[in-house]
């Protein structure tokens, strides 16, 4: 009897244990969080989150935040929307609305959400008005170029308001050996071609407010005869020798590395491509300019869009405390800070909110009052004709694909992905 | 006897699972968003027909790819047979080093092919080691990835190389199976080498030419990691294979529903040739008594 006694004792004492551990607040384990986040190629940002994250969880002891990133970040992040298993909050790279707003938390009623800077807040935003990102900077990006390489061959960044005039100032980097311009091109790294078009692509077909092809593009009637031009100018500047030789198996490590050592003239890259460059040679000359127009009767433009912005799966569990996260995050520090490390204005506007754009700043200063646009595939494209740009860039570059093949295969891509 | 029966059937039940859980269900599964428009993320997608199957036959990436295909599968299988055997017959023969030389061929084998794919990229890149054998023999820089033939031929040699180990050690292990005294008598009759190579060995190495033919070949028609490390299926889309062109199709053009139709056409093309092997080499191997 007694043996009994002691066993239901136990047993008794256990369970109250193990309850109390349970129940108790101070017992609870802390809530883990899982925050994926890419562009891995700037390690900067990366560890800045990493950082930021260690401080928010110092003072908030209840919560453990994963920073994570994922290779190959899109198809991972494919995978996990179809499977419905995605992290707290992710960040979206150009995509928020097009691509991942099916999984994204509208953010509208957050306290940071009248704070968007106005100039990416239409790219942030869907056709209901509803946001699904804190946007911790924007990029605003035009041509970038070694101002060294320019000045040497008595080019004027400047002066260049045309496709002409920039194949002057081509001609006149070639006469002095360096390449004009770095399009990367390998196959492997194919995306630096896809952002050639999503540069020039718009003086073509977009920015000319007396004759353009923006209702034509986003209600499916566009005639993609009128790419011909865009595709031309690609296969222009190859037939004029003012690519990088290695123009089909060119990598864009080697335009950073290039761009630092003073063999290229020009980029059509974001201005992480001069924190590439300065990876390497920081002390080098750089700037950029906006990209210039068709034809005279238009002006340069800009390129913008998201860079680093989140979002937060609207079926996650923590959502309550990934709220709060993003919240922390959208105080002036936080948000300065990420902004600065990529070189690039703030995604929110206030009076704390500005980011030291550094020996950049002249470039900045000439861009005040140029039209901005936004990626050219994102806006007026189907998701999922990017690797379409790609891939015909590099077929014309090759010569495996005619000009009119490469029209006819973004054409079967455009319609096929519209009816989707 | 019965309940040894129920004891073997109970054991082959965790294998049965996994064939179940990661083949046949993804094969059906396959089927199934076959007939969707699915983008391959999207918790929402049409029964599209017949659509993506139709557009199998109109469009020219599957008639490159399908040609890649066989290229790769067959192009491959054929160099590695011939310097599989090569190989064999010279490393069957006693010599200092035997060991190494066997060790260093079958080497390839056992690296993964992505990270197989990325070396090569070093060797062929523009400025890579490959252009400066060629410059220092007075040619000019050679774009060895930009031009589509070229390209496939250069993924069908490294395949080739990585993976002749293989058909190496299946014929060596071939070789070593031929008695002795089949040489001994025929030498005593008078027969050369070559006789014997082609009275004797090549005979009697059906069954590992049937094993290293059907290997290869189904390696080569399945062949991706190479592809996707060095070209990605470029320049354009000629040097994908249909593997490949599944995954581009896929996570890069978003369109899960078409990848999948590839994915049928694929399975019905690898079953067509292992079945025509089948019925091939049924029945043809040489036993000599």
């Amino acid at each position: 009897m007694e043996d009994v006694m002691k066993r239901v004792v136990t047993l008794m004492l256990f369970t109250f244990i193990a309850a109390a551990v349970i129940v108790m607040p101070g017992f609870a384990a802390p809530k883990r969080l899982t925050i994926a986040v890419n562009f891995p190629q700037t390690d900067a940002t990366f560890k800045a989150f990493q950082e930021i994250a260690a401080a928010y969880c110092k003072a908030n002891p209840n919560v453990n935040i994963d920073i994570v990133t994922y290779t190959p970040y899109e198809e991972v992040m494919k995978t996990k929307m179809a499977a419905n298993d995605l992290p707290d909050a992710w960040g979206t790279h150009g995509w928020s609305v097009a691509r991942y707003s099916e999984y994204l938390e509208p953010l509208n009623n957050q306290p940071w959400a009248s704070k968007v800077n106005p100039t990416i807040k239409q790219v942030i935003t869907d056709k209901n008005g509803k946001i699904y990102v804190l946007p911790f900077d924007m990029d605003v990006a035009g041509v970038a170029f070694n101002r060294t390489v320019l000045d040497n061959a008595k080019v004027d960044p400047f002066k260049i308001e045309t496709w002409a005039d920039f194949k002057d100032a081509c001609a006149k980097i070639k006469a002095t050996g360096k390449i004009p311009v770095d399009i990367g091109g390998g196959a492997t790294d194919d995306w630096t071609v896809g952002n050639f078009y999503d540069w020039t692509a718009p003086s073509f077909l977009i920015t000319n407010e007396k004759h353009n092809y923006r209702k034509a593009l986003k209600d499916g009637t566009f005639d993609w005869q009128n790419w011909a031009p865009v595709a031309k100018l690609l296969v222009e500047f190859r037939d004029k020798g003012y690519l990088n030789p290695d123009y089909t198996q060119g990598t864009w490590v080697n335009i950073g590395k290039r761009m630092a050592a003073g063999e290229l003239g020009f980029a059509f890259f974001g201005n992480y491509v001069i924190g590439e460059a300065k990876k390497y040679n920081p002390n080098g000359k750089y700037g950029f300019i906006p990209v210039p127009a068709a034809t005279k009767d238009d002006k340069p433009t800009l390129i913008t869009g998201e860079r680093v912005a989140m979002g937060v799966w609207k079926d996650s569990p923590n959502k309550a405390e990934v709220l709060k996260f993003l919240n922390y995050c959208s105080q002036p520090a936080v948000i300065n800070r990420i902004a600065t490390i990529n070189g690039n204005p703030t995604g929110l506007v206030g009076a704390d909110y500005k980011s030291d754009t550094g020996d950049m700043q002249l470039y900045f200063n000439n861009i005040a009052g140029v039209r901005g646009f936004p990626y050219f595939d994102r806006e007026y494209l189907p998701s999922g004709m990017w690797d379409s740009l790609c891939k015909t860039g590099i077929g014309l570059l090759a010569n495996s694909m005619t000009v009119e093949q490469a029209i006819e295969k973004m054409k079967n891509d455009y319609d096929t992905l519209r009816n989707q | 006897m019965h309940s040894l029966y129920r004891k073997a059937n109970i054991m082959y039940i965790p294998a049965l699972i996994l064939f179940v859980v990661f083949v046949v269900y993804p094969f059906f599964s396959d089927i199934r968003i076959a007939f969707t428009n699915w983008n391959g993320f999207s918790q929402h997608f049409k029964y599209v027909g017949f659509l993506n199957f139709k557009r199998l036959f109109t469009d020219d990436n599957i008639r490159t790819s399908f040609i890649n295909t066989l290229l790769y599968g067959f192009g491959s299988t054929i160099f590695q047979q011939i310097l599989g055997l090569a190989f064999a017959l010279l490393l069957n023969e006693p010599f200092p080093g035997r060991t190494i030389a066997r060790t260093v061929i079958y080497l390839p084998v056992m690296i993964s092919a992505v990270i197989m794919g990325y070396m090569w990229i070093y060797l062929v890149e523009y400025n890579g080691a490959l252009n400066d054998i060629v410059t220092l023999f007075g040619g000019g820089k050679v774009l060895w990835l930009s031009d589509a033939h070229l390209a496939v031929a250069v993924i069908i040699a490294i395949n080739t190389l990585q993976f002749v180990g293989i058909s190496m050690i299946i014929y060596l292990a071939g070789l070593q199976g031929i008695p002795n005294m089949y040489y001994e008598a025929a030498s005593i009759e008078g027969a050369g080498t070559w006789i014997c190579f082609r009275k004797i060995t090549i005979p009697l190495l059906y069954p590992s030419f049937v094993t290293s033919v059907t290997v290869n070949l189904i390696g080569g028609l399945k062949l991706f990691d190479i592809i996707r490390a060095l070209t990605g299926g470029g320049p354009g889309y000629t040097t994908h294979s249909l593997a490949t062109l599944i995954h581009s199709s896929y996570f890069a053009s978003q369109n899960a529903g078409y990848a999948a139709a590839i994915g049928v056409l694929l399975f019905v093309i690898i079953l067509f040739f292992t079945i025509l092997l089948q019925l091939v080499f049924k029945g043809k191997e040489v036993q000599y008594t």
